[in-house]
């Protein structure tokens, strides 16, 4: 078996090719955040952007869920960027977390405003559906770019990359949704906007964990 | 690694000499004599190999090198619990898929695509044979390797570079 070994290691190294090495992963992140950044320019540009955001973060269940969508963007991107890479599982787990946190946070946090009398009531699952829509279109590119470049990487375990993909991606879409709609009742923003995250978690896991099966490792 | 991925194969040949042990040594903590501890050595050295472009020189080695071997054991430990599940069936009906039986083979009767089929006729037969076992008969490495009379780690490595030039060609297909 010895022999086997040494033979398997000669003909590996005849075997190889110069590579490029996959991109830092902070770069990685940054060509996400820019295409995010663009959907954001998009969308302000656009005329949909709200009208006085520097008010809106006076308002506690609006600045909290910012907040957690923040953390769960940011901690669900770097996730799963570094779960394509091998050697970086702590920062994966830490990540994680944080992601977790923050959909978590965010959700519980909207949903004790809206159970404590923080909603005006009114037409709210039709606008909040609305919000999902428009949540998971704009986690659509952000989505992409993610997975292509973790098909560049070595994933060990597509599904919970793929999860990760699906939370840090949708925390992305609807952050813009949550920056740019008008409505600031309660159960609007628990069920339209910190629920994203979740509905594309279940949506989306299983088709992309399939395509990163194929095209990583 | 950082020379290996600019193509230099002496230093890749310096580097996988050197790590042998240790690979070896975290494979056998988990698997310890276990008969398939050598094929998840030679596989773990082909995920190496694989993964070496996710590499980056200013990261250290060693937890890169460990998270692929770790794998490698996973793997064989899913690889085994498969294996048990399926073996049950194969004992079912025993001799159903043996090529000798003169039956027509299952690769044959799944119907490959004729782009695939195309592509590996053309192949060299040595490497046409390891891909047909491995990856589309479905047998294991050690079942494959004493089919065609050769060592597993030989057939791993045809098989790698089956797959290789099937790929290629698919894809100049393609485009």
């Amino acid at each position: 078996m010895k022999q086997d070994q040494q033979r398997l290691i000669a003909q590996l190294s005849e075997d190889l090719v110069p590579v490029r090495p996959i991109p830092r992963l902070r770069f990685s992140l940054g060509i996400v955040l820019v295409l995010w950044a663009g959907l954001v320019s998009y969308v302000a540009y656009g005329g949909r952007g709200r009208a006085a955001l520097g008010g809106a973060l006076s308002d506690p269940l609006f600045a909290g869920v910012l907040t957690g969508l923040v953390l769960a963007a940011l901690g669900g991107c770097i996730a799963a960027l570094a779960s394509g890479t091998p050697g970086r599982e702590s920062l994966a787990r830490r990540s994680l977390a944080a992601s977790g946190a923050g959909v978590l946070g965010s959700l519980v946090l909207a949903s004790a405003f809206a159970l404590t009398g923080g909603s005006q009531g009114g037409d709210t699952v039709s606008a909040a559906l609305m919000c999902v829509r428009n949540g998971m279109v704009l986690a659509a590119l952000p989505a992409a770019a993610l997975a292509f470049l973790m098909g560049r990487g070595w994933v060990a375990r597509p599904m919970l990359a793929a999860a990760l993909v699906s939370v840090g991606a949708a925390s992305l879409g609807v952050l813009i949704v949550h920056v740019s709609c008008p409505l600031v009742d309660a159960r609007h923003i628990a069920l339209g906007h910190t629920s994203v995250p979740l509905v594309v978690l279940g949506l989306a896991t299983v088709p992309l964990g399939l395509l990163l099966r194929r095209t990583a490792r | 690694m950082a020379a290996a991925q600019r193509g230099d194969t002496e230093a890749y040949h310096e580097l996988l000499e050197e790590i042998l042990p240790l690979v070896s040594r975290l494979v056998r903590a988990k698997l310890y004599d276990h008969p398939s501890a050598d094929d998840v050595i030679q596989n773990a050295l082909l995920s190496i190999h694989r993964a070496r472009h996710t590499y980056r020189p200013e990261r250290p080695f060693g937890p890169w090198m460990r998270t692929i071997v770790r794998h490698a054991v996973i793997d064989a430990f899913r690889d085994r619990k498969r294996r048990a599940a399926r073996e049950v069936a194969v004992e079912a009906i025993e001799g159903l898929l043996d090529p000798d039986s003169g039956e027509e083979p299952a690769l044959e009767r799944n119907e490959l695509s004729p782009a695939l089929q195309a592509a590996l006729s053309e192949l060299p037969d040595k490497h046409r044979q390891a891909v047909e076992l491995i990856h589309l008969r479905g047998f294991s490495v050690a079942e494959a390797a004493v089919r065609v009379g050769v060592s597993p780690g030989a057939l791993k490595v045809r098989a790698h570079r089956g797959y290789r030039a099937l790929r290629a060609r698919l894809r100049g297909q393609e485009s």
